[in-house]
């Protein structure tokens, strides 16, 4: 178990302990230091003797099993900003702005298998590009609504394209036509 | 906190200097070994403070670390904050290692 998974499995479990409570966690690489923000603020700052304990725990137990690393619990107006939380897990009962906010990797994973119809159907390419010409390539492919109605245009395009000399020049090596010397 | 090593601790020049190489190694660093000791020592005798500071600390380091190898700016308010952390995060080790 490295300690991300560690620390994650911790704050799973502190969320059902502490319902009225929300987790996020999130990683500073520079410093190799684990942030778990707790919300509300007044909760932390008020923490009962249980919390205390059970953070405490779990610190302790991280110091231990990853003595290279570090462990804080924090809360907002912090000066570590919890901009791009890895996982963030409300308790069943908080009433925060985000109370509605419980998400992780699998979850996501989850949601997009289960839209996995809509998401595809949203960017159907209706004409495959088929045919390379000798000096143009077709580009005739449009895209389906809702995408067409939200601002693109269709794309309908012959785009020139000069063809490439693969002619060599066996015995000279490259042709002298392309002056391909005055690279060097 | 180096102090605490000499005085609560009742480490010689020579241990800190030796233990501290080899917490530098095993633990990331000098500074990360001094916070681990000093957590759980601090723990022992009053968890409500040694949560307190160990939140603090570990920001504090965190912010030193983004200052000094990131291209990342420590504005005005941050700075200002920081100074705030370390003075409350001395005096909770004032207050419980008798110093």
């Amino acid at each position: 178990m490295n300690s991300k998974v560690y620390i994650i499995s911790k704050i799973d479990e502190l969320a059902k302990v502490f319902p009225r409570v929300k987790f996020s966690y999130q990683m500073d690489e520079l410093s190799e230091t684990h942030f778990i923000e707790v919300l509300p603020k007044d909760f932390f700052e008020q923490s009962t003797d249980e919390f205390i304990e059970q953070q405490n725990n779990i610190i302790t137990e991280f110091i231990n099993k990853f003595p290279h690393e570090g462990l804080a619990f924090i809360s907002e107006d912090d000066l570590f900003k919890m901009d791009c939380p890895e996982h963030v897990i409300c308790g069943k009962d908080y009433q925060g702005p985000e109370s509605n906010l419980s998400w992780n990797h699998e979850k996501l994973n989850e949601l997009l298998v289960d839209f996995k119809p809509q998401i595809q159907g949203s960017f159907i390419v209706t004409q495959k590009i088929q045919e390379v010409e000798q000096n143009s390539v077709n580009c005739n492919f449009s895209l389906i609504s809702p995408v067409q109605q939200s601002g693109f245009v269709e794309l309908t395009n012959n785009l020139p394209c000069e063809s490439l000399n693969t002619d060599v020049n066996i015995e000279g090596g490259i042709d002298d036509d392309n002056e391909y010397y005055l690279a060097a | 906190m180096l102090h605490l090593l000499r005085t609560h601790f009742g480490k010689t020049e020579l241990q800190i200097k030796d233990e501290g190489k080899s917490g530098s190694k095993n633990e990331h660093g000098f500074h990360n070994w001094l916070q681990n000791l000093i957590y759980i020592e601090f723990s022992r005798l009053n968890g409500t403070d040694a949560a307190k500071f160990n939140s603090k600390i570990r920001s504090l380091s965190t912010a030193r670390a983004k200052a000094d190898y990131s291209i990342q700016a420590i504005n005005n308010t941050d700075a200002l904050k920081a100074y705030g952390m370390a003075v409350e995060a001395k005096k909770l080790l004032q207050k419980n290692f008798q110093l």
